[in-house]
Parts: structure tokens; C-alpha cells; sequence
């Protein structure tokens, strides 16, 4: 094999090594990482915990986001029914829909991922866990608060999708908009949190040899969910963000009174919200992909055109938002390419169902519980595929628009796509976390109450949508031939209602986590998940050969138990896991895992307490919290980038690697690069709102304010850039003064770069140009205050380094601060240039 | 990044065609009409390089395909004229409304 980073793969024949390993190395291990105690259930970090508290968060909000719905189906099991009032209706439905995008079905797989990921991949342990742990609690506090929303009335009423002018102050005076603009708006944050950790994790933590052909599936299809959410998620950021603006200060955005247009809210949210669907489906299918083999004891057929095709559908995903917009106008050619483009997406989604079905067809079913729950998210999942292909077609998309029949398909992909695959994970992967496994017993009650109550439910809801009935109403009136299919629909939701109950009856029985064992591996699966583990995962880590390693390399969960691999020990004598190259996960550093604190629990409470206190307007008790969760951030970062112990250790037969790595080889640099897209996915869509207000009124558009200013402020952005580069440079230079110039040099880069921001905003200030008179100021004062926020967060960096520095934590042999923090200089001097540049170039004078 | 360029080209190649048509389409629509003939023509001269960098894509990856040996450069090479070839013939199909005009 060629080498990607200089290792010689021939050391992987000194695997698996001979002889015992001493007692004492698996007894330092289990103290390590040893099961929390009292406080520390609330600080842990530890995937194994995590993992299963983010799960059962996950399948709360599901639980209480399906209460909702029997509530709506209630109110229209018969006509005129007057159970719930209107605006109680319009809350409900809102939330219902919120809760099971927002805060099911996106976290429900990221959470997935967190308990099953390190074990998949032969890593101890994900390589944020604190990241990880700040999410879940950002996730749970945030999203418990939204819930609770609804006790008080004051739950956003406007739709999922809280379209304007609806949501508009006009139309919406209340808080109850605020709160789903905050909220999803911080939720955001959460799922995008564990999105790096997800990409950081799958590229970087695997074991030996697990090259890209022998990455599970499941693991590619997170790597692209995550890649997915860190360019979709932005979107919505903005979105909430512009909307909060309008009708706090009344920027128009979406006003087309004042040069706003509410398209652009649509475009908008669709960039996000159509593939947010395969966000949701695509994990759930790599789940499948997974799945299916150890149920059906046979290799996946097409494993190569199954990748390609979770690859293409994350592509094309980007290309069919306005699919939903078909009726608002857009001209016919536009609507046909995303016509055409919905339609060739049913393609991937085709192949991965086809392979399947081979693979099902190819080995020998086995009808248990998560086997019941694979076909039948097969068969809905197809069902609502179909229907799916009828919407793309633009006449028919009119016909059926805001009906029922979207209801039905939509309903049929989100279940068939990933709640049924979702159970069927529970059901097979539950073993290997729990000391007991699930009952087949209730289980196949679970499984045919809810697959036939789903039925039941949605397909009555196609001939209700063909009968011209519209969503969001909270009731309908009788003699229409509506009375039935509602009926109908009524009793489903009944039907699945008692398949949850009787799920959650036996989890009560049956699930026993954070025990010394579990229920193995009954399925005979052939994934590294299902090796022996404690809670530092596996006892040491394997150097994989094959796509299914507990199939083809025979003794392996004996000698990995044996410590008969890498990693059998604690090197550092602290937490810690392999890093391993992109492509042919060589070896190539040790990093050293953090231990639990409680930092990033009390960042998570004062980030929900801003974003929350925000929402009721109690502005200054919202700022104290926002200080404190930077506190609590800085706090947290103070433990990275710690002393070196050794510069290399052993990892087993003689295989050095160093314990430390900056620059882009390191982990770090990953996350820092990928929160950078992530930043400039929001500078990519706020550019694409500026020059679509453009489009919309450009004869409305004035003068910038001149040629002056902008080469002072691309030159002071330019000498930013360049002064952090020469800060990191000195740093490398290793003299006895290089902490205390590189320092300095840092904070002139911060100062140049922020100086040139405040210039920027100045000549636009001295101009005519207002933020709440025209779609135009709103936009260009909008840039110009997310460059303020990126100035904002470049002095409290510039502070931590110069706290850094004045503790003695600044030295050549530990650059990964600096070189972090020199990224993060030169990506906001480049934003800041590139905005400057474009408001003042286009349409220019 | 190369590698990864390398595997995804085709479907990089795919979205850059449809963002294209997208954003000619909307030109079109400020400056004229969105199916305006000049403006079609522009979009299909620029489906018809898409589709021939999608084909010297799949070329590539068949003749490395025919040389390698290596299992994991054999998967990425797969990958990478799989993509090209799809998105070759899913270029050409969302091309049509272009030819179409509607």
C-alpha cells in the first residue's frame, strides 16, 4: 500500500504481539476512565455517557413531540370539533413540527453517533468529548425550554417554518416567534458542535489500517451528515438571525415595503431546510447499510455504489431547495431545473434501497425485531420516495401544494427514512451498551403496532390532501368526504401511540446501561462495535484489514481483549486515543483525551441562559450570562494545550508516535478549519441575501461610501492577516523573546484587523445609507455586524493569549494556540475584505 | 484535499453546473427574461463543458482504474468514475430545460 504520511505499513505484521500483558496496565485503564460519581453523572464526558443520555433525550422530545400530535389528531378525528382552541392548535402544530426536526431527528442521529462512533472505529473515545457533552447539554436545557414554551402560551404559532410576513411583528406581535428564532437559532449551535466532532472523529480517529474502502458505512454516511449540516445549517442561522434583526430593530429584511423581499426568507430556509431532510435520512440509511448485513449475514452488495450515492445525495441535496417554492412565482425555467434536479435524486436514493434489497435477497433474513424494523422502513420509505417523485413534478406539485398529500409524503420519507431505521438501530445496537437485550416478545408488538399505525395513519391522508384538504387548518367542515380518512388517520395515531408505550415499557424492563457488561454480540454482527469494551472502549486498538473485521480476521476480539494490539496501555498515564492519517488511518500521534470538568456544563446552562433571557427581553440579565458562558468557554480552552509529558511514547511492538502535533496535521487545526466553513457558509448566503435584495429593486440601490475607505480597510485587513502569520512564525523561531513578540505581534494582528472593521463601518455611518429604511442598509449593516461580532471575539482571543503568555503558556513546542488563533485572525481579515469589497464594488456607483 | 477532489470531482463538478444554470436563469431574469434564447444558449454552452470535463473525469478514472493495483487507490478511483459518470449523465438530463426553454 502507498503510504500517506511515511509509515511503513509493514509494522502492522508485528500484530497481533505475543504474550500476556502485565495486569496492572488494564487495572490503570479502568481507573482512568473509571464510571462517574455523584456530581460527576452531570459532568461526564465519556462517550459511553453521553451517548446514552443524548439517545434518551433524543427519544424524550420524541415522545413528547408525538403527545402533540395525538393532540392534533384528536382535535381532527371528526369535524367542527372544538377540543383544542385556534391559537392552542396553531402552537401545537408548530412545536410538533419543530420539535421532531429540530430536536429529534437531527440530534437523535448525531446522538447516535456519539455512542456508537468510537466503538465503530476503534477509537477510545471521540476527540472533543467535552464538544460533545456541551451539545448534549446545550441541546437538552434549550430544548426543554422551547417545550415548556407551550405552558405559557408563548410557543411560536406561525408553522415550522415560520414563513413572513406571518412571522413578521405585524402579524406575529408576540414573543412566541422569538422564541423559535432564538431557539433554533441555539439549537443550531448544538447540532453543529457535534458535527465536527463527527468529521474530526470519522477522518481522524480510526483505527489502524481502516482505510477509506473499510470505513463502516454507517461512519461514512455521519462524515457526510456532518459535512451536510456545516454547510446547510448556516442558513438558518442567518435566516433566524435576519428575522430576529427585523423585528427587534426593524431591519427590512423581508419587508417589500421598504426594499426587503420575504423570498429571500424561503430561499433561505430551504438552503437548509430541504437538505436537512437527507441530513436526517442519510445517517439513518448508512444505519441500514450497516444493519443489514449482520441481520442478514451477508456482505452489503454494491458497498461502492451505496458510498457514491450517500455521496450524491448529499451533493444534489444542495440543489433541490425550491422544490417547495414551486408556487410562489419563480420563473418556469427555474422551477424545471429543480424539477429535473428532485427528480435525479431519487436516483442515489434508489441505488442504496436496490442494494439492500440484494444484500436481504443475497443472505438469510432473519425476521427479529430490528430485521421487522429494516423492511418495514424499506417499504415506507419507498412508498414515500414515490410520492416524492410525483411533487417534483411542477403541475402536479400545484395541484397538491399546502395539502394533506404533502403531509402523507413528507410523513412517509421522515418515518420510513429514519424513524423506523432509528428503532431498528435501537433494537440491534442496544446489546452492546446494556447489560440486557430488548424483548423480541414486545418488540414485534412494538414494531407491527407501529409500522401499522404509521400506515394507517398517512396513507388516508394522500386521498384527504386529493380532496383539496389544506394543512395547518385546525378543523374542517362535514359533507366534504373528509370525515373518513380523518377518522382513520385518528385511530393510526392511536395504534403507533401504544407501539411507543409498549417501546418504553420494555426499555423500563429491559435496559440496563453503565453496567461491567453487556448482552455481546447476538446477532453475530461484523463491526468493531461489537468487540468486548469497557468504558475506555476497546481494550486495545486493532489494526483493521478488512471490511468486516469480525468476519475475516479471525481471533481478533480475543487478542484485542488480550491487549494484544495498540494502545494496550496509558503511555502519558492519562485519558487519551490514537490519531490516525485521513485516507489509510496510519498512525500518526497520540492525542491525549481531556478529563471531566465542569466548565462546559455551566457554558452550556449561560449560553442557554442568554439565547433564553434574550427571548423574554431581559436584555441586561441576558448579557451577565453571555459573560459568564464566555467565562466558562475560556475557562474550558485554558485546559487545551497542555505541557508535553514525552515527546514520543510507545504504542505497542515498538511504534513510536509523538503526543503532540500542531499545525494541520493536528485535530485541532480540523475543528478550527471546519468552524471556519462553517463561518463562511454564513458569509456565502449573507452575500447571496445582499445581491438578491439587489435583484429584486436595484434602481433603489444608493452610492458606497467611496474608494478611500475601502483601500484603508482592505490594507488594515491585509497587515492583520500578515502580522498573525509573522506572530506564528516567531513563535517557530524558538528565541528566548519569541512568547513575548509573537504575543504582541498577535495583538496588533487582532487590532489592525478590528481597527479596519471599525473604519469600515464609520464610512458607512458618515453616509446616507439607514439599516432600518432599506433592504439595502439592512443587508450592509448586517455584514458589517457579523464582522463586529468576528472583531468582538478576535479581542477576548487576544486577551487569552496575552493570559496565555503571562502564565508561561506560550513556547515553541506548544504553537497550537497561536497557530489556531492565527487562523481565525486571517479567515476574519479575508471576511472582512471580501464584504468590503463586495458592497462597495457591487452594484457599486 | 486532493484526493478527496479527486473521489467527489464529478459530483463538485455536478453542483457547480446546476448552481450555474440556477444562477444564469436568474441573471436572465434581471437583465432580460429567465428563458430568454440568448441567455439558454450561455447555459447550454456551459452544460456542454461541464458534461466534457465530466467525461475526461471518467476517462481519467478508468485508465487509473486499469493500471492500479492497490486495494484502497482501486476503491478511490472507483468512486471517482462512478461520480463522473453519473454526474455526466445527471448534467445532461438537467441541461433539458435549457434546450426545452421551459
Amino acid at each position: 500500500m502507498t503510504s500517506e504520511t511515511g509509515f511503513d505499513s509493514k509494522q502492522y505484521e508485528r500484530f497481533p504481539t505475543a504474550g500476556e500483558r502485565p495486569a496492572e496496565e488494564l487495572k490503570e485503564l479502568e481507573a482512568l476512565w473509571c464510571a462517574p460519581k455523584g456530581w460527576q453523572w452531570i459532568t461526564a464526558i465519556n462517550n459511553n455517557y453521553i451517548g446514552v443520555y443524548y439517545v434518551g433525550a433524543a427519544m424524550l422530545f420524541f415522545v413528547l413531540a408525538g403527545i402533540l400530535a395525538v393532540l392534533i389528531r384528536t382535535q381532527l378525528a371528526v369535524p367542527m370539533s372544538g377540543i383544542l382552541p385556534t391559537e392552542t392548535y396553531n402552537q401545537i402544530f408548530t412545536v410538533h413540527g419543530t420539535m421532531m426536526m429540530f430536536l429529534f431527528a437531527v440530534p437523535a442521529v448525531e446522538a447516535l453517533s456519539v455512542l456508537l462512533l468510537p466503538q465503530m472505529l476503534g477509537a477510545r473515545d471521540l476527540p472533543f468529548p467535552r464538544l460533545s457533552a456541551y451539545a448534549f447539554w446545550a441541546y437538552l436545557i434549550g430544548g426543554l425550554a422551547f417545550f415548556c414554551s407551550l405552558f405559557f402560551g408563548l410557543a411560536p404559532n406561525g408553522g415550522w417554518f415560520m414563513y413572513p410576513p406571518l412571522s413578521s411583528t405585524a402579524f406575529s406581535p408576540g414573543i412566541n416567534a422569538d422564541f423559535w428564532l432564538l431557539g433554533i437559532g441555539f439549537i443550531e449551535i448544538s447540532a453543529i458542535a457535534g458535527a465536527i466532532e463527527i468529521i474530526v472523529g470519522v477522518l481522524r480517529n480510526r483505527a489502524p489500517g481502516m482505510t477509506l474502502a473499510r470505513m463502516p458505512v454507517f461512519a461514512w454516511a455521519m462524515l457526510i451528515f456532518a459535512g451536510m449540516i456545516i454547510i446547510a445549517f448556516p442558513s438558518v442561522i442567518l435566516a433566524t438571525t435576519l428575522m430576529e434583526l427585523e423585528r427587534v430593530f426593524g431591519w427590512p429584511f423581508f419587508d417589500p415595503l421598504k426594499g426587503g423581499d420575504p423570498m429571500l426568507w424561503q430561499h433561505l430556509f430551504w438552503f437548509f431546510g430541504h437538505p436537512e431532510v437527507y441530513i436526517i435520512f442519510l445517517p439513518a440509511a448508512g444505519a441500514m447499510s450497516t444493519m443489514i448485513p449482520g441481520i442478514v449475514r451477508a456482505p452489503l452488495v454494491g458497498h461502492t455504489a451505496v458510498i457514491l450515492a450517500i455521496l450524491a445525495t448529499g451533493f444534489i441535496s444542495f440543489g433541490v431547495w425550491a422544490h417547495h417554492m414551486f408556487t410562489t412565482g419563480m420563473p418556469t425555467i427555474s422551477t424545471s431545473y429543480f424539477s429535473a434536479a428532485s427528480m435525479a435524486v431519487s436516483i442515489p436514493a434508489g441505488i442504496q434501497v436496490f442494494a439492500w434489497i440484494a444484500t436481504i435477497a443475497a443472505g438469510r433474513m432473519r425476521f427479529s425485531v430490528a430485521g421487522l424494523f429494516v423492511l418495514g422502513a424499506i417499504i415506507t420509505f419507498t412508498m414515500g420516495g414515490l410520492t416524492g417523485v410525483m411533487v417534483a413534478m411542477v403541475p402536479f406539485d400545484w395541484q397538491v401544494h399546502d395539502t394533506y398529500f404533502i403531509v402523507a409524503h413528507l410523513h412517509y420519507v421522515l418515518i420510513g427514512g429514519m424513524v423506523l431505521p432509528f428503532f431498528a438501530a435501537i433494537y440491534y445496537w442496544l446489546p452492546m451498551s446494556s447489560s440486557r437485550a430488548l424483548s423480541e416478545r414486545l418488540g414485534r408488538w412494538v414494531f407491527w403496532l407501529i409500522f401499522s399505525g404509521v400506515h394507517i395513519t398517512f396513507l388516508p391522508m394522500h386521498f384527504s390532501g386529493l380532496m383539496g384538504m389544506p394543512r395547518r387548518v385546525f378543523t374542517y367542515l362535514p359533507g366534504r368526504g373528509l370525515e373518513l380518512p380523518n377518522l382513520l388517520s385518528t385511530v393510526g395515531t392511536v395504534v403507533v401511540s401504544v407501539g411507543v408505550i409498549l417501546w418504553i415499557v420494555d426499555m423500563a424492563r429491559n435496559f440496563r446501561p453503565f453496567g461491567s457488561g453487556t448482552a455481546g454480540n447476538p446477532h453475530d454482527a461484523p463491526g468493531l462495535e461489537w468487540l468486548p469494551t469497557g468504558n475506555y472502549s476497546v481494550r486495545s486498538i486493532p489494526v483493521i484489514s478488512s471490511l468486516y473485521p469480525l468476519w475475516e480476521q479471525k481471533a481478533l476480539a480475543r487478542d484485542v481483549e488480550a491487549g494484544r494490539y495498540m494502545l494496550p496501555d496509558a503511555p502519558t498515564h492519562g485519558r487519551e486515543t490514537l490519531v490516525t492519517s485521513t485516507l489509510n488511518a496510519e498512525p500518526q500521534y497520540l492525542q491525549r483525551i481531556p478529563v471531566p470538568s465542569p466548565w462546559h456544563v455551566w457554558a452550556a446552562v449561560f449560553t442557554a441562559g442568554f439565547f433564553l433571557l434574550l427571548t423574554i427581553q431581559a436584555y441586561m440579565a441576558s448579557a451577565i450570562s453571555g459573560v459568564l458562558a464566555v467565562w466558562c468557554v475560556m475557562r474550558w480552552c485554558w485546559m487545551l494545550d497542555r505541557p508535553r509529558i514525552e515527546d514520543e511514547v510507545d504504542i505497542g511492538a515498538g511504534i513510536r508516535v509523538p503526543t503532540y502535533v500542531s499545525g494541520p496535521s493536528s485535530h485541532g487545526w480540523w475543528a478550527m478549519v471546519t468552524t471556519l466553513i462553517v463561518a463562511g457558509m454564513v458569509l456565502a448566503m449573507a452575500a447571496f441575501s445582499y445581491v438578491f435584495l439587489w435583484s429584486r429593486n436595484p434602481q433603489d440601490w444608493v452610492a458606497p461610501p467611496g474608494m478611500a475607505s475601502l483601500i484603508l480597510v482592505v490594507a488594515g485587513y491585509g497587515l492583520g492577516a500578515g502580522l498573525a502569520w509573522a506572530s506564528c512564525r516567531v513563535l517557530a523561531l524558538d528565541r528566548p523573546r519569541s512568547p513575548v513578540i509573537s504575543t504582541l505581534l498577535m495583538v496588533l494582528a487582532v487590532a489592525s484587523t478590528t481597527a479596519a472593521w471599525a473604519v469600515d463601518l464609520q464610512a458607512w455611518r458618515a453616509g446616507p445609507l439607514q439599516a432600518s429604511a432599506t433592504g439595502q442598509g439592512a443587508t450592509v449593516f448586517f455584514l458589517l455586524s457579523w464582522q463586529g461580532f468576528f472583531a468582538a471575539i478576535l479581542v477576548l482571543m487576544a486577551v487569552y493569549a496575552v493570559l496565555r503568555w503571562a502564565f508561561g503558556h506560550v513556547e515553541a513546542r506548544r504553537p497550537s494556540t497561536f497557530q489556531l488563533i492565527g487562523l481565525f485572525v486571517a479567515y476574519a481579515a479575508g471576511q472582512g475584505a471580501f464584504m468590503s469589497l463586495l458592497t462597495q464594488l457591487f452594484p457599486g456607483g | 484535499m486532493r484526493t478527496w477532489a479527486w473521489m467527489t470531482g464529478g459530483l463538485i463538478l455536478w453542483a457547480a453546473h446546476f448552481m450555474g444554470l440556477y444562477a444564469l436563469a436568474s441573471a436572465a431574469d434581471v437583465v432580460s427574461t429567465a428563458d430568454d434564447p440568448a441567455w439558454r444558449m450561455g447555459g447550454l454552452a456551459f452544460s456542454v463543458v461541464c458534461v466534457a470535463l465530466a467525461a475526461v473525469l471518467l476517462l481519467l478514472a478508468l485508465k487509473r482504474l486499469s493500471t492500479r493495483r492497490e486495494a484502497g487507490g482501486v476503491f478511490r478511483d472507483q468512486l471517482a468514475a462512478a461520480s463522473a459518470g453519473l454526474a455526466g449523465l445527471a448534467m445532461v438530463w438537467q441541461t433539458l430545460p435549457t434546450v426545452l426553454g421551459y
